[in-house]
């Protein structure tokens, strides 16, 4: 093979950052790993990323790299993309970039499906600056800056970015590792906007103020609670509870943007 | 300074009163060759409320849009009247008798019948004839500060040739109302 | 000059043109009175150029996009008027530590917050100096005719390109919407930013040359490039070293201070002899200019400073200009933004202010009303 997985790494870089029981070292393999299996040259992928502990990822990736502001890495990637079609790009964001601070661009990217890949690893806290309260904390659960437990429900991503138009919408975990990688190819190979969550986790806040479990429990419970949507949608009610649905949950096909974008110059210079 | 023009058009959004502007200041510009500024003053919403229109023709390069002692005013609506009311003696002010009746009176007070001529017009031309370019006739009817042919011209160049026909007859209807 | 190139058209036409004149072939913006123009003859006309017009969902986004083109090597603006202008900051932070070349036009209108949407201001001034956060210098052109439109944002385009840094082209809604002739001029000078010519591998996307800009590769060249909004080393990885940080802000700051008199435009009238000096921008110096004739003709010895650079401001032109004046006054539709900087350069003379923040300009009238009352 032309490219192997280290040509994607700057491997001068690891080892990470990332505390132990984090999820988001298994991500970022997953991702060099699929870009492997593409075969996509690191000189035509661009990641762009925000502020955050996933923030922090394309330090390690040798590709072109835009490290940008808290929650617009994907309109940074909309600017890039649209004017380099033929360039694979990616938004690497936390559950803080994708849609706390960052959501109106989430919802905005699905609906204009510019051919983007996001691939958003929440682990329902901001754990970068302390693990204070996000828009995937789950209600109830305590952070820093919820310490009495959170009042607000939880936003459930793809839920909300399958709402907005997205033509690509799945979900994995840190737990089902190769499932994830073909989740990742798929999301590159799909023409359109791409939305994959992780759903990772934070031991070091998140966990330690409300899991009550050891790192291998917490494994397990991603395990047990993660599913397709086939057994999903058979589950007895309390069950579903705190299961989720993992797998690709939407996928059709659409023109992205870019193509469409083609019709308006012909249009336009045809009339100019 | 005997060949500079100011003119300002006045009354309500929607009535093309930009347009009247930009038109007349654009035939002096670019089919005359002068020196010419056009600004705005508008409300927030595309229709209604008050809104001008100020003109600077001068054969000169002009230092600033801003006018002093306009030479002409067209005011299409009593708000827009009651504006002007002070620059009377100084500045001709035309406007439409169809719509309202000014107490103040005198020699440079020029009520013109804008709606009924419209309403003529408009049985034959449809909603081309506008009044904005009625106004413009109004202004040139009292002096040709910019020649029939440059408003051919800008006619031609803004709205094609056959439109062009429609809108020299309105600006002539325009001319008729204040020609003495 | 063939005649199709002399338009009459709005400020905010000829910024447009001249955008495109100066290479620009995306566009990022959110709609917003009085900038909304421009928007809309990029829409109209990028695609007939081949380039691309994109309504963002709001002006954090918008400045984002032009920075996130411009990185991939596409020239890119934006315009906006001043509520969008300050959600901007954020990301306009982002192109001056990034060190993306882009150009954001700013129509000022009457504020705070939403205000008189369609009336006019220079009430930006310092937003445009000090509106993003940290340490930093940062370029403002300011036309005021249509012309001018036209001709600085070609030359905001090149300064950005030249100095790898964002450039503000700031205008008033008198400007932005007033008509006159204007010629999109067929040759105009296009500078284009340097590219990297060594081995890909030895390349450090911030390594200056001795001239303190470092040559810029776009994303999808061989060079890898790396864009960052952290403070961060010559090779755009994060570095919280004190003295890299210190060289790495001193040096985004002297590269554009050092360059100041390059970048700068002045225009002025009868100073040579003034008595009073008027220092004015804008609309605001067209009004002033019409003011000193008016005061000339009535035996008073006025004359105007009118930079059309104003940021960096033209300290040493603006200190020969004022020599021999006894007295200063500073108009603008503000309640004092450029008064402070004139007052600080020139500390030893007498500076006045004539301040107007009602929405409407500044009258001739009342600059020579003020000239006189200063001049007792």
């Amino acid at each position: 093979m032309a490219f192997q997985v280290e040509d994607y790494l700057r491997e001068d870089k690891l080892p990470h950052i990332w505390c132990a029981g984090c999820g988001h070292g298994i991500t970022v393999r997953a991702l060099v790993e699929a870009l492997a299996g593409l075969q996509i040259d690191p000189t035509s992928v661009v990641v762009t990323t925000g502020i955050g502990c996933f923030g922090k990822a394309d330090d390690y990736l040798n590709t072109h790299c835009f490290h940008g502001t808290h929650g617009r890495a994907l309109a940074f990637a909309t600017g890039i993309k649209v004017v380099k079609p033929e360039l694979t790009v990616f938004a690497l964001m936390g559950d803080g970039d994708s849609v706390t601070i960052g959501g109106n661009h989430l919802i905005h990217a699905a609906r204009r499906n510019v051919d983007i890949t996001a691939i958003v690893a929440n682990n329902q806290n901001y754990g970068m600056t302390g693990g204070q309260l996000s828009a995937t904390t789950p209600e109830g659960s305590r952070t820093t800056t919820s310490v009495y437990g959170t009042a607000e429900p939880e936003m459930d991503l793809c839920s909300l970015v399958a709402a907005a138009g997205a033509s690509f919408v799945a979900r994995g975990t840190v737990y089902h590792v190769t499932q994830l990688q073909k989740i990742i190819q798929d999301a590159i190979q799909h023409k359109g906007f791409s939305f994959v969550e992780v759903v990772t986790m934070c031991p070091t806040y998140f966990g330690r103020y409300n899991w009550n479990q050891t790192l291998i429990e917490r494994m397990n419970w991603l395990k047990e609670n993660a599913v397709s949507k086939a057994r999903y949608d058979k589950l007895p009610p309390e069950k579903k509870e705190s299961a989720f649905m993992i797998g690709k949950l939407v996928e059709k096909d659409t023109e992205d943007f870019n193509t469409k974008y083609q019709r308006i110059l012909q249009k336009a210079q045809n009339q100019g | 300074m005997s060949n500079d023009y100011q003119v300002i058009f006045s009354g309500e959004g929607g009535q093309g009163l930009v347009l009247a502007g930009t038109i007349l200041a654009e035939a002096a510009a670019i089919f005359e060759g002068k020196y010419a500024t056009q600004t705005v003053d508008y409300g927030i919403a595309s229709r209604g409320g008050f809104a001008m229109s100020e003109v600077k023709i001068s054969d000169e390069e002009i230092d600033c849009p801003e006018l002093i002692e306009p030479d002409y005013i067209v005011a299409l609506t009593e708000d827009a009247f009651n504006r002007f009311e002070k620059e009377a003696g100084k500045s001709v002010i035309i406007f439409d008798s169809d719509a309202f009746s000014p107490a103040l009176e005198g020699d440079n007070i020029k009520g013109c019948p804008f709606t009924t001529t419209l309403r003529r017009l408009a049985e034959e031309y449809g909603n081309k004839a506008r009044i904005n370019v009625l106004a413009i006739g109004a202004v040139l009817g009292l002096k040709e500060i910019v020649s029939l042919q440059a408003m051919r011209k800008v006619f031609e160049k803004n709205f094609g040739a056959k439109n062009a026909d429609i809108n020299m007859k309105v600006l002539q209807a325009g001319i008729e109302m204040t020609r003495s | 000059m063939s005649s199709e190139l002399i338009k009459f058209g709005q400020g905010n036409e000829a910024c447009a043109e001249g955008a495109f004149k100066a290479g620009a072939r995306f566009y990022a913006g959110y709609p917003i009175t009085p900038s909304s123009e421009i928007a809309e003859i990029a829409s109209r006309r990028l695609p007939q150029l081949g380039g691309i017009y994109l309504q963002m969902e709001d002006e954090l986004g918008s400045m984002a996009a032009i920075i996130g083109a411009s990185a991939s090597g596409v020239k890119s603006f934006t315009a906006t008027s001043g509520p969008g202008f300050s959600l901007m900051q954020e990301n306009l932070g982002v192109a001056i530590i990034g060190e993306v070349p882009c150009v954001v036009i700013d129509v000022q209108r009457s504020g705070p917050s939403t205000g008189l949407a369609t009336k006019p201001a220079q009430a930006d001034i310092m937003q445009a100096r000090w509106g993003t956060h940290g340490d930093h210098a940062i370029v403002v052109l300011y036309p005021s005719t249509v012309q001018e439109c036209f001709d600085l944002t070609v030359e905001a385009f090149n300064i950005a390109e030249m100095l790898r840094s964002p450039v503000i082209l700031l205008t008033d809604e008198v400007v932005g919407h007033m008509r006159e002739k204007f010629i999109i001029r067929d040759q105009v000078k296009v500078i284009d930013r340097k590219k990297p010519t060594g081995p890909v591998e030895k390349y450090l996307p911030y390594q200056p040359d001795e001239d303190g800009i470092p040559p810029m590769a776009a994303f999808g060249d061989k060079y890898r490039m790396r864009i960052t909004s952290s403070t961060h080393g010559p090779d755009g990885f994060t570095n919280s070293n004190p003295v890299n940080a210190r060289q790495m802000i001193e040096r985004l700051y002297k590269k554009i201070m050092d360059r100041a008199d390059e970048i700068t435009y002045i225009k002025e009238y009868m100073v040579d002899d003034a008595d009073i000096l008027i220092v004015a921008c804008g609309y605001t110096a067209r009004v002033a200019k019409a003011a000193v004739k008016q005061l000339r003709n009535e035996g008073i010895k006025a004359g105007l400073f009118h930079p059309l650079t104003i940021w960096p401001f033209p300290e040493k032109q603006l200190k020969k200009a004022a020599l021999d004046a006894e007295k200063i006054l500073v108009p603008e539709m503000n309640l004092g933004q450029l008064v402070y900087e004139v007052e600080r350069i020139l500390k030893e003379k007498e500076v006045f202010g004539l301040h107007k923040s009602n929405g409407q300009p500044l009258f001739v009238r009342e600059i020579v009303d003020k000239v006189k009352e200063v001049a007792k």
